[in-house]
């Protein structure tokens, strides 16, 4: 699948785009011109300039600077959901995809409860609930998402139960471990790679979101949201402070779906046989 | 041996729902026969006659809806794992989808070799007992670390055979499983069984719908019609059939052949 992955040039482009991001949040603390927290008020809503390339905003605090830093909460945390979010997915529609009768009744239908609610006012639900932590983002995130890809992850499944190869596997008797471990979870490997890299684009808008309204990643930390949400407070006096934490949202979001479909693409099971 | 008894599945209908009652379509009717050890078994039938199902009954894939059925007096679908894995292997007639395309041929050949160590705790070198394996059906060395889709659809039978001797078990169905290859490379097929069944005593189980492989291969043949056992008997005797699916399936075959 890797070597596959390898060959498709538009994959290799954007996760290597991706990786750079990440690196550079990584190495965020030689990589950035100025501290992120040293503010500097007679410098404030200072414009473009060589010393600060992306200006500074209402406390003088250089923008570029924490747009790196807020890689680390963005990137990182959505990536941590999106593990999360994927492996409990996954393993329930295994589970329930592989052994349906009682057990895919009961995962299924907690999966159409969980369902049945509009997901963005439920995160705020829980967090509201648990109060407004990172940790708690994260729960939030998983207890409402894990539904979506437990049931695509089964439909996928229950496509191939029924192949030969799964039918031999059972009637020697091999252990259901090595059926789900070994047959089926390779099988859908392709499909759970594209949405893990869909999935990564939606976190990041929605630690982004809660960021934004306050209730994700709080004030002095630079994360991309809460810095649109500084941003806010001055629109009228410093529009330009919007533009750099957006077009960075944007850009690496854009940058995952692309992902997402790269993939799709490129592990086609047409252009698999070749 | 293989012991089948008044075994009837049916199916719910897709069509034809009620809100609180089920229709069914009955499958098979009352089957039972029974299976000597060391023999072959030939189930004939035309599509729709319900022999892969009672394939499927026979691999506990398809628990019947009556009757029992057991293997070397161990009754099947009574508990989970009453059976010891890998006593009955299968070979499917669709070779494409009968091995996983991720899985190389050692790979594929090392499946069944974890099951026969889960029976018999017996350490196996891998590499050197799959080469003999893929010798035994006609292949070689070569093939070990090769990907189903650079195999041809006979080399890919054979695998599959190699596969389910590998698991040493004591019956092995074969579910049409030479039925969609050509005529030359069926012989070939039918003559290697030949040989491996004398070398190991398995029982064979042969399910398929042409007559002149049933006559070169089996020892006995079940005649199966509408769900419905209609006469079973030996190859030797085949021209003294009674029942009249038989007697009209031999006419039509030997029609064709004059």
């Amino acid at each position: 699948m890797i070597a596959l992955l390898m060959r498709n040039r538009l994959v290799v482009g954007l996760a290597s785009f991706i990786g750079a991001i990440a690196l550079m949040g990584i190495f965020a603390p030689w990589i950035a011109p100025y501290d992120p927290y040293t503010n500097d008020i007679l410098i404030k809503f200072a414009p473009y300039s060589l010393e600060h390339p992306l200006g500074t905003d209402h406390l003088g605090r250089d923008i570029l600077s924490r747009l790196i830093y807020g890689i680390r909460p963005t990137l990182f945390l959505s990536l941590l959901t999106m593990i999360a979010t994927i492996s409990l997915g996954a393993f329930m529609g295994l589970v329930s995809g592989y052994f349906r009768g009682f057990l895919d009744e009961v995962i299924m239908r907690l999966v159409d409860m969980m369902l049945s609610f509009p997901s963005q006012i439920m995160i705020f639900a829980v967090i509201a609930l648990l109060g407004v932590d990172v940790q708690n983002i994260i729960i939030a995130n998983v207890v409402i998402k894990w539904a979506w890809y437990a049931r695509l992850i089964r439909t996928k499944v229950m496509q191939y139960r029924d192949r030969n190869f799964i039918l031999y596997s059972r009637c020697i008797g091999s252990k259901e471990s090595f059926i789900l471990g070994r047959h089926l979870l390779p099988s859908i490997a392709s499909e759970i790679a594209v949405l893990a890299s869909l999935d990564v684009g939606w976190t990041i808008i929605n630690i982004s979101t809660l960021s934004f309204l306050g209730l994700g990643i709080q004030a002095p930390l630079p994360e991309w949201g809460a810095m649109l949400n500084e941003a806010k407070n001055v629109l009228t006096i410093n529009p330009m402070q919007m533009i750099a934490p957006g077009v960075a949202i944007v850009i690496l979001v854009s940058a995952f779906n692309l992902l997402g479909d790269a993939i799709r693409d490129a592990l086609d099971p047409k252009e698999v046989q070749s | 041996m293989i012991k089948l008894d008044h075994v009837c599945v049916h199916f719910p209908k897709s069509s034809g729902h009620f809100i609180f009652k089920k229709t069914y379509q009955q499958i098979l009717y009352d089957v039972s026969f029974d299976v000597k050890e060391g023999e072959c078994l030939g189930i004939l039938g035309e599509s729709g006659s319900g022999k892969s199902t009672l394939g499927r009954v026979i691999c506990s894939l398809l628990q019947p809806f009556k009757g029992s059925i057991s293997i070397d007096s161990v009754e099947l679908y009574t508990k989970r794992g009453a059976l010891e894995p890998g006593t009955l292997a299968v070979v499917f007639q669709d070779y494409t989808t009968s091995v996983n395309p991720r899985f190389t041929v050692r790979d594929i050949i090392n499946e069944s070799f974890i099951v026969l160590f889960r029976r018999t705790g017996k350490c196996i070198d891998v590499e050197q007992e799959a080469v003999r394996l893929l010798k035994l059906v006609g292949l070689d060395e070569e093939f070990l670390y090769r990907y189903p889709h650079q195999l041809s659809g006979g080399q890919l039978q054979r695998i599959c055979i190699a596969r389910a001797i590998a698991v040493q078990p004591k019956v092995i169905l074969f579910d049409e499983a030479i039925s969609s290859l050509d005529a030359h490379t069926q012989v070939q097929v039918m003559d290697l069984l030949k040989d491996i069944k004398k070398q190991y005593n398995f029982t064979y189980i042969f399910i398929t719908h042409d007559l002149p492989s049933v006559t070169y291969l089996c020892d006995r043949v079940l005649f199966l019609y509408k769900g419905r056992v209609e006469e079973v008997i030996p190859v030797e005797d085949m021209s003294h059939v009674t029942s009249d699916y038989a007697k009209s399936l031999l006419h039509s075959i030997l029609d064709i052949n004059m």
